[in-house]
């Protein structure tokens, strides 16, 4: 465990110092892995799909907040809609908007998370989701994870718009997509279930996490699992719907186990960075560079045990 | 000549402008009434933005049934049933903005105080050398006759 720990406690001053380079990196290679896997689901407009132009977007992102990294994939998200018919792109444009002004004013960092619900969703871990999103971010998280989940279908109904109207040039036929993606919604009960679930679970996990006890942190992602597991299985049975149990129990435990590793690396992210400032007064212009004072434990620790004698 | 308790003073200035000081030193320029207020305004517009992106929705959605049913609908219990759902939804919105952004002020106000408690301490130094400077001598502008 001592091993661990001082590897992170080097991670960390490693990522204090050279933050001004790694983070940058980070938020770029994220970018171009968001938009990738949004092109690869979503891939109708050609030009987005080109790797040098997505290259040239996510070099941008790299000096850009989160906020508009989430605003250019939402960007991507229209224009592909837009591309598969103009009802189906104006629906889409809507939704965003809707999202925005309900919610992502208030906490624009957590729209970033409604487009990796989709990403997820496709591979494979999204009932992974709400555990880590309890542990991560908390009871802010539900409304982005549920509009995530409502991008997701929307991408599902655009696929099958998409292969009607690639079947079908009839102009009356054309102007079914936006029926069709709505109809998706209404009466979706698996999406309904799925709400309620990530509300609970995320709303739960966090609850437990934050609490005082000694190891409640683990506490929290074990009853997050379960629950997570408990509840599916309980929709799936009341509601009537189908929900792969295998799916379900093995995203449980993918998210507990992710979980618990995010858990050990939070204290990485938590880096105080090294800052690059500049700033004058009357006689002189300052180029401070100022570091944080790290403490790093030491490997080689001798401890000296001291025994008192037994008399015989 | 320069100080180091100076710098590091206006190295913590510079951190905190560079980080929550670009959202959290416009905040200080408003009573926290005034800044709850006018973000309460702004919501109450963006909220209605959305109710009525999803009644167009909605009302694209059962175009067929609107234009099939134009003269039998009831349009005064339909009006009062919109508006209902319309006061309802603007007042959760105007509640979940006069909380966060009343949260979002007193959390800025504990930073603020800090930063100008720093930018006081940093105006006194100067000040002291600047009297160095003039050994002892302190010139007031009210006594300088332009």
């Amino acid at each position: 465990m001592t091993t661990l720990l001082t590897f992170r406690d080097a991670i960390k001053s490693f990522l204090g110092r050279f933050d001004y380079v790694l983070t940058p990196i980070a938020k770029g290679l994220f970018a171009f892995c968001m938009f990738l896997l949004l092109n690869s689901r979503m891939g109708y407009f050609s030009a987005l799909d080109n790797t040098v132009i997505l290259l040239g977007i996510a070099f941008v992102c790299a000096f850009l907040p989160i906020e508009f990294i989430a605003g250019i994939g939402y960007v991507f998200f229209v224009l592909h809609s837009v591309k598969v018919s103009i009802d189906v792109g104006i629906l889409a444009l809507a939704l965003v908007l809707i999202f925005y002004c309900a919610y992502m004013r208030f906490a624009p960092k957590t729209g970033i998370i409604a487009l990796i619900i989709p990403v997820c969703y496709s591979m494979e871990i999204i009932y992974a989701i709400p555990i880590l999103l309890g542990v991560l971010v908390g009871p802010t998280a539900i409304v982005p994870a549920i509009f995530g989940i409502i991008l997701y279908s929307f991408q599902t109904g655009l696929m099958d718009v998409s292969n009607m109207l690639s079947t079908v040039t009839d102009e009356e036929e054309a102007v079914q997509g936006y029926q069709y993606i709505i109809d998706l919604f209404v009466d979706n009960k698996i999406m309904l279930l799925m709400f309620v679930v990530f509300a609970c679970v995320i709303t739960i996990t966090y609850v437990i996490y934050r609490l005082s006890f000694a190891h409640s942190w683990i506490v929290a992602m074990v009853v997050g699992g379960i629950l997570n597991v408990v509840l599916f299985l309980v929709g799936s049975v009341t509601m009537v719907v189908d929900v792969e149990l295998s799916s379900v129990l093995g995203g449980s435990l993918v998210g507990v186990l992710l979980a618990v590793i995010v858990q050990f690396c939070k204290g990485i992210v938590d880096y105080q960075q090294t800052e690059h400032l500049q700033f004058e007064d009357d006689e002189y212009y300052y180029y401070v560079k100022a570091v944080p004072k790290m403490t790093v434990s030491e490997v080689n620790k001798s401890v000296k045990h001291i025994n008192s004698k037994t008399h015989n | 000549m320069v100080r180091e308790e100076n710098v590091k003073l206006m190295t913590k200035l510079a951190i905190y402008e560079k980080h929550n000081g670009k959202t959290e030193i416009p905040m200080s320029g408003y009573y926290k009434s005034d800044y709850v207020r006018m973000n309460c305004l702004k919501t109450v517009v963006a909220a209605t933005v959305a109710f009525a992106l999803v009644a167009a929705m909605i009302i694209t959605y059962k175009m067929d049934y609107i234009l099939m049913n134009v003269f039998k609908i009831d349009y005064k219990s339909f009006g009062m049933g919109v508006a209902l759902i319309y006061a309802v939804w603007i007042f959760v919105m105007w509640l979940a903005a006069r909380i966060v952004y009343s949260i979002r002020y007193e959390k800025a106000r504990k930073h603020i105080i800090e930063y100008n408690h720093n930018l006081k301490k940093l105006q006194e130094e100067s000040q002291k050398e600047m009297y160095k400077a003039m050994k002892g001598v302190v010139i007031n502008d009210d006594f300088i006759d332009f």
